[in-house]
C-alpha cells in the first residue's frame, strides 16, 4: 500500500471512532461466539479423550469376554473366569497381570442419601499395581478386608465422607463399608461424572457375584521392550474360548469411538453446528455493518477520487481498514470467546451437565481458526461495499450521501420464492407422507435459505403490516420508524436475518420438545394403569439400579395389589445389539398393556416392523455372559414409552446376569386401600434402598417428560446466546443508522421533535426489526417443527403435534422487548444530538 | 386538542410596531481562552410583527448565529433573546422544543425534508409532532399557496430543488408561527428558481401576515425583504428599509465584502 493512502486509512479509522466501534464490535461478536462454542467443543473432546486415555494408560493388554451385547461407552461386558489369570501371568513377557471385577454400586453420603450423577455408579476392584490402576490415592490406604473401600474424591466431597468413616454402599443390597482411602482419576476428582467405590478383589467377588471367581477383565503390563501387539498375540494363545485379548491402545480408541455414538458426541456435534450458525450470524452482521459504512463513506471516497486517488487505491484503503478492524475484532473476540466458553460451561453445569474437566481447553487450532475466520469474514464482507466504494464517480462527492435503498430485485424475488416454495412443499410433503426426517431437514434448510433470500421482500411487507397500526395511532415516531425500516429493505432484512435463524431454531426445538412431551405423556397415560412408581434417584445415564428386594418389600405393604419390577439391559438379537426391558410379565401386565408371555421374547410393533418379525419368529438371543439361546417371539405389543422396543422376562435374563438390578417398581393399589398409609410405608422402604424416588401417577407422567426439558435447556442456553448476538447486531446497525441520519435527526429536532420523539422513533425501529425477525423466525420454526414431528412420528408411531402457543407468544414478546433493549443505546445517542450541531454536519 | 383554524377565523396579528422577536445586548462567544471567537458582540435588533427582514453580512459576521439564537436553536453567552415576551434563554429544552414546533418555522439551505415522508407528510410534520389537528381548510390554503397539489404524495427525492424548498416553506408556515426563520433558503438553487422561491415566500408571508427573518448573502434575495440588517464582526452596522438589489450590493461593498 502506498504511503499517502496508508495515512488516509489510518486517519479514516481514527477520525470515525464510532464507526470503528460498530465494525469492530460486529467482528468481535462473531469471533467470540465462534471461538466460544469451538472452545466448549474442544473442552468436551479433551474431557472425553483424557478420561479414556487415563483408563488404559499403563495397561498393555486387556483380557475380557469375547461377547459384547452393547457398544455403549462405559458398559462392561459379561464376566469371565478368574482362573485365566494364572495362565496369563505365566506368558513370557508379562510383568504383571491383575484381575478386575466391576459392577454397580451406589455410595450413600453421610446423610444417608445415595450419591447420584450423570455417569455410571461403579463398584470396582482396587488394582494394587499402581501402573495398571488409573486411580491414585490422595489420602488413606488401599482396602484390606472385604468391607473396606476406596472411594473417589468427588463422592467424598459431595457425600461429606472422610477416611476412617463407615457408610452404606448399595450393591444393590445395602452393605456397611469402611472408607480406607480417597482416590483421584488422573488429574480429576472422578472419572467423568461417575462415582467409584473399590473393594479388594475378594471383597468385590463376595459382594457382586456371590463369591464366584468371576472377573470383568484382566489388566496386563508387559516387561520393558514388549510391544503391545506382540504381547497380545502371545496372551491370546493361552485364552479359553469366550475370552479375548486386546491391546491398551485398542481399548482406548474403542472407548473413545463408543462415546462417539453417545450423548456427549451428539452434544459436541451440536456445538459444532452452532459454531457454524455463529459464523453465519457473524458474517451477516459484519457484512451488514460494512454495507452501512460504505454507504456513509461514499462522499469521502468520491472526494478522494476527485483529488486523484485511483480506484485501486480506494479499494486498498477500504480493504486495509477491513484488515485492521478484522484483526482488532478477532483478537478481542478470541479473548471474549475464552470467557464465553467458561461461562457456557458453567451454564451447562447449572442445568446438570457438568463437564468432567477443570478449566476450558483453548487449542491453538481454534485460536488460529478464530483469527482466520474473523479476518476472512471481515475482508469478504468489506469487499462488495469496497468495490462499490471504488466505483463511486467523483461527482458523487457533491451529492447527498447515498444509502443503499435498493429493494428486492426481480431475480432475488424469483430465486427466493422458488427456494421457499420448494422447501415448504418438500417439507410439508415429506411430513404428510411421514417420510424420513432427513428429507424434512433438507427441505427445512432450503426453506430457511429461501426466506433469507426473500428477506428484503418480507422486510418491506412487514414494515407495511407492522407499521400500519402504529401509524394509525397518529404517532409520528411510529410512522417514521415504519418508513425507516422500509427505506432500506436489504439492510433491514440483513439486520433481522440473524434473529430469524435463531428464533426459527428455538421455535423448532420448542415445538419438537412440546410434541415429544405430549406424545410421551399421552402414551403413558394410555398404557400405564398403575398408581405409583418407585425409581432410581438421579436416573439418567447409566445410573444403574437397585435391589430386587425393594419390589418384594413394596409388594408386602398392605393395600398394594401389584409391585411390578422392571430392569434394563442389552442383548444381541440375531447378532445386533438391542436394549431390553426385563421384568416379570405377569406382574407388569397388571400395570401396562403389555401381554408378554413367560419364557419368550416380546417385541413392540415398531420393532416388529423394523425387523420384519412377527409372533412365532425364532430369534437368536445372546447374553452378556456369551450364552446364545433361540427364543420365540411370543407377543407384539403397542409401544409403551417406559418399556424398550424389546422385552425379556426376568427369569430368562437373570440366569445370565451377574448382578441383578431393577430400575423401576410400578405399583398399583388394591381397591379400597389406605393410599396415604401405604405410600408412607413405600417411602420408608425407598429410603432404606438409598433414597429411591417415589412418584404418584401424575408426578410420574410429568417427570417422564422432564428429560426433554433438560435437553431443551442445553439448546436454549446456546440459542439464547445466538439471539443475544443477533440483537447486539441490530443495536449495532441502528447505531450506525443514527450516525448516518444525524442531519435528519437534527432537522426533526429543529422542526419541533422532542428528545422523546427521537428516542421513541429509534426504539420503534428496533422493535419493528426485532418483531420482523421473531415473527418470521417463529412462523418458520412452527412450520418446520410440525414437519419434523410428523416425519419423526413415522418411527415413533406416537406423533402428537403439540404447538406451545403460550411459549411462542413469550418468544415474540421477549423478542420485541429485547429489540427495545437493543435500540436503547442508539436511541439515547440520537436523542442527545444537539439539533444545530446535527443539522450543520457535513 | 388545539385546532389551527383558517385565516379568516385567526386572531388578528398584534398591532404594528410590536416586535415578534428581538435580541438585547446579545453576545455569543464560541470556545474559551485564546481560541475564543466572538460571533455576536452586543447586538440589539428587533423584528417587528408582519415584517420581512433580511440579515446580511460577510462570512463570519455572525448573521447565522444571530438567527439561530433568535430561533432558539442556539443559546446566547449573555444578553437576552425574546420571542414575543418569552425569554428563550430562561426556558429548558422541552419548552424550547414545543416553541420550535408551534411558534417558529424553519427553512434551511438544504436537507429540509425527511426523505421517508411524502411532501404532504413533511408539511404537516410539526403539527403532527405537536399533536395539532390542522383544519382541512387551512391546510388546503397552505397547499394552494405552495402550488404543489399534484405532487403531495411524492417523496422529496422525486421533487426538484425548488419544489423541495417550497415544501419546506409550506411546512414553516403551516402552524402559523410567530416567526419564520430562513437560513439561506435559496443558497442551493439556481438564480431563477431562487427568485421563484423568494417570490413565493414574500407573497405567502404578506398574505398570511407572518414575520420572517432571512439570512442571505445574495443582494437580489435581500431585495425581497422589507428591511435589511447588516452585520459585521458581530455587530449591527447598518439597517436599510425598502432595499433594492443595487443598494444592497453597494452597501455590502462598503462592508469590505
Amino acid at each position: 500500500m502506498s504511503g499517502p493512502m496508508t495515512k488516509v486509512t489510518g486517519r479514516s479509522l481514527w477520525s470515525r471512532k464510532r464507526r470503528l466501534f460498530g465494525l469492530v464490535s460486529a467482528v468481535f461478536l462473531g469471533v467470540a461466539f465462534l471461538t466460544g462454542t469451538l472452545g466448549l467443543s474442544a473442552t468436551l473432546s479433551s474431557a472425553i479423550d483424557s478420561a479414556f486415555t487415563t483408563a488404559y494408560q499403563g495397561t498393555d493388554v486387556i483380557i475380557r469376554n469375547a461377547t459384547a451385547t452393547t457398544t455403549a461407552a462405559g458398559a462392561d461386558r459379561g464376566p469371565i473366569s478368574g482362573s485365566i489369570l494364572a495362565a496369563v501371568r505365566a506368558v513370557p513377557g508379562v510383568a504383571d497381570a491383575q484381575s478386575e471385577l466391576r459392577g454397580n454400586g451406589v455410595i450413600a453420603g453421610t446423610n444417608g442419601q445415595a450419591i447420584t450423577g450423570m455417569g455410571p455408579r461403579l463398584a470396582d476392584t482396587w488394582i494394587t499395581d499402581s501402573t495398571l490402576n488409573p486411580w491414585k490415592l490422595v489420602s488413606g490406604a488401599p482396602p484390606q478386608g472385604p468391607d473396606q473401600v476406596v472411594i473417589d474424591r468427588n463422592s467424598a466431597t459431595v457425600g461429606d465422607l472422610k477416611v476412617g468413616q463407615t457408610t452404606t454402599v448399595y450393591l444393590p443390597n445395602p452393605l456397611r463399608v469402611t472408607i480406607t482411602g480417597i482416590a483421584v482419576y488422573g488429574d480429576e476428582s472422578t472419572d467423568g461424572g461417575s462415582s467409584y467405590v473399590a473393594f479388594t478383589l475378594a471383597g468385590a467377588q463376595q459382594h457382586l457375584v456371590g463369591g464366584k471367581d468371576a472377573v470383568t477383565q484382566i489388566l496386563v503390563r508387559g516387561e520393558p521392550g514388549q510391544t503391545q501387539d506382540g504381547l497380545r498375540a502371545a496372551i491370546a494363545r493361552v485364552l479359553p474360548s469366550g475370552a479375548q485379548a486386546i491391546t491398551g491402545a485398542q481399548a482406548t480408541s474403542e472407548q473413545i469411538a463408543a462415546v462417539g455414538s453417545e450423548f456427549l458426541n451428539f452434544f459436541k456435534a451440536f456445538l459444532d453446528v452452532f459454531a457454524g450458525i455463529a459464523l453465519v450470524v457473524a458474517m451477516l452482521n459484519v457484512h451488514n455493518t460494512f454495507g452501512v459504512v460504505a454507504a456513509q463513506r461514499t462522499r469521502e471516497s468520491a472526494l478522494l477520487r476527485a483529488l486523484g486517488a485511483s480506484r485501486g487505491q480506494i479499494l486498498r484503503a477500504v480493504l486495509g481498514e477491513a484488515l485492521v478492524l478484522g484483526l482488532l475484532g478477532s483478537i478481542a473476540g478470541l479473548a471474549a470467546g475464552y470467557g464465553l466458553a467458561a461461562g457456557l460451561k458453567d451454564a451447562l453445569a447449572g442445568i446438570g451437565l457438568d463437564l468432567p474437566i477443570s478449566g476450558v481447553v483453548f487449542t491453538a487450532g481454534n485460536a488460529v481458526l478464530g483469527l482466520v475466520v474473523g479476518l476472512a469474514v471481515t475482508v469478504i464482507a468489506a469487499l462488495t461495499p469496497a468495490v462499490r466504494s471504488s466505483r463511486v464517480a467523483p461527482v458523487e462527492a457533491l451529492r447527498e450521501s447515498a444509502v443503499d435503498t435498493a429493494g428486492a430485485s426481480r431475480t432475488r424475488l424469483g430465486i427466493g420464492a422458488a427456494l421457499t416454495a420448494v422447501g415448504v412443499l418438500g417439507a410439508a410433503g415429506a411430513a404428510l407422507d411421514k417420510r424420513s426426517a432427513t428429507v424434512v431437514g433438507l427441505a427445512g434448510f432450503v426453506t430457511l435459505i429461501g426466506v433469507l433470500v426473500l428477506g428484503p421482500v418480507i422486510a418491506t411487507l412487514a414494515a407495511r403490516v407492522l407499521g400500519a397500526p402504529i401509524a394509525r395511532l397518529r404517532s409520528v415516531p411510529g410512522q417514521l420508524a415504519g418508513r425507516n425500516v422500509a427505506r432500506a429493505p436489504k439492510r433491514t432484512a440483513a439486520a433481522a436475518s440473524a434473529l430469524i435463524v435463531g428464533v426459527a431454531i428455538v421455535t423448532l426445538f420448542t415445538v419438537f420438545g412440546a410434541s415429544l412431551k405430549a406424545s410421551t405423556v399421552a402414551n403413558l397415560d394410555q398404557t400405564f394403569t398403575g398408581d405409583l412408581v418407585v425409581s432410581n434417584s438421579g436416573g439418567g445415564y447409566a445410573a444403574g439400579g437397585f435391589s430386587p428386594a425393594a419390589a418384594t418389600a413394596i409388594g408386602a405393604v398392605p393395600g398394594v395389589s401389584t409391585a411390578a419390577a422392571a430392569g434394563s439391559g442389552a442383548v444381541l438379537l440375531d447378532g445386533v445389539s438391542r436394549p431390553v426391558t426385563t421384568g416379570d410379565p405377569t406382574q407388569l401386565d397388571r400395570v401396562f398393556t403389555l401381554g408378554a408371555p413367560a419364557g419368550q421374547l416380546s417385541i413392540s410393533s415398531t420393532a416388529a416392523k423394523a425387523n420384519g418379525w412377527q409372533v412365532g419368529t425364532i430369534v437368536k438371543v445372546t447374553f452378556a455372559d456369551g450364552a446364545t439361546i433361540p427364543l420365540r417371539v411370543g407377543a407384539v405389543y403397542q409401544p409403551i414409552s417406559p418399556v424398550d422396543q424389546y422385552f425379556l422376562p426376568s427369569s430368562l435374563w437373570n440366569a445370565h446376569t451377574a448382578q441383578q438390578l431393577d430400575t423401576n417398581v410400578y405399583v398399583a393399589f388394591a381397591p379400597g386401600a389406605n393410599v396415604p398409609a401405604a405410600t408412607a410405608q413405600i417411602n420408608a422402604i425407598a429410603k432404606t434402598y438409598g433414597g429411591l424416588t417415589v412418584q404418584d401417577r401424575s408426578a410420574y407422567l410429568t417427570s417422564q417428560a422432564s428429560d426433554v426439558d433438560t435437553l431443551l435447556g442445553v439448546v436454549y442456553v446456546l440459542l439464547a446466546l445466538a439471539i443475544v448476538i443477533a440483537l447486539l447486531g441490530i443495536g449495532n446497525t441502528l447505531a450506525l443508522a443514527v450516525y448516518e441520519r444525524t442531519r435528519e435527526i437534527g432537522l426533526l429536532r429543529a422542526v419541533g421533535a422532542s428528545r422523546a420523539h427521537v428516542r421513541s422513533t429509534i426504539r420503534w425501529e428496533a422493535v419493528l426489526i426485532a418483531l420482523l425477525g421473531t415473527i418470521t423466525g417463529a412462523a418458520l420454526g412452527v412450520f418446520l417443527g410440525w414437519a419434523v414431528v410428523r416425519a419423526v412420528s413415522a418411527a415413533q408411531q406416537s406423533g402428537v403435534v403439540s404447538i406451545p402457543w403460550a411459549q411462542i407468544a413469550i418468544v415474540l414478546v421477549v423478542g420485541a422487548l429485547a429489540g427495545l433493549l437493543a435500540g436503547a443505546r442508539p436511541a439515547r445517542r440520537a436523542a442527545r444530538l444537539d439539533p444545530l450541531g446535527a443539522i450543520s454536519v457535513s | 386538542m388545539v385546532v389551527v383554524e383558517n385565516s379568516t377565523q385567526r386572531p388578528l396579528p398584534a398591532p404594528a410596531g410590536v416586535s415578534a422577536a428581538r435580541v438585547i445586548d446579545a453576545r455569543k462567544v464560541y470556545g474559551r481562552g485564546d481560541s475564543a471567537v466572538t460571533a455576536l458582540d452586543g447586538v440589539n435588533v428587533e423584528f417587528p410583527v408582519g415584517e420581512f427582514t433580511a440579515v446580511m453580512g460577510p462570512s463570519g459576521s455572525g448573521k447565522s448565529t444571530l438567527v439561530h439564537c433568535v430561533a432558539g436553536l442556539d443559546t446566547l453567552t449573555s444578553g437576552r433573546a425574546l420571542l414575543g415576551e418569552t425569554d428563550l434563554g430562561a426556558i429548558g429544552d422541552k419548552a424550547l422544543t414545543a416553541i420550535r414546533r408551534t411558534r417558529i418555522g424553519f427553512v434551511f439551505q438544504a436537507y429540509n425534508l425527511l426523505p421517508t415522508l411524502s411532501a404532504l407528510e413533511n408539511i404537516t410534520l410539526p403539527a403532527d409532532l405537536a399533536g395539532l389537528l390542522l383544519s382541512p381548510a387551512w391546510l388546503d390554503e397552505v397547499i394552494g399557496t405552495v402550488g404543489l397539489r399534484d405532487r403531495l404524495g411524492h417523496r422529496p427525492a422525486e421533487l426538484s430543488g425548488g419544489q423541495q424548498q417550497r415544501v419546506a416553506i409550506a411546512r414553516a408556515l403551516v402552524t402559523r408561527p410567530d416567526l419564520v426563520v430562513a437560513d439561506e433558503p435559496t443558497g442551493n438553487l439556481d438564480s431563477r428558481t431562487g427568485q421563484e422561491v423568494l417570490d413565493f415566500l414574500g407573497t405567502a408571508v404578506r398574505e398570511l401576515g407572518l414575520t420572517v427573518v432571512m439570512v442571505t448573502h445574495d443582494p437580489a434575495a435581500a431585495a425581497h425583504a422589507d428591511r435589511v440588517v447588516f452585520l459585521a464582526d458581530g455587530r449591527v452596522v447598518d439597517t436599510m428599509p425598502r432595499p433594492t438589489a443595487d443598494l444592497v450590493l453597494d452597501r455590502m461593498k462598503g462592508l469590505g465584502r
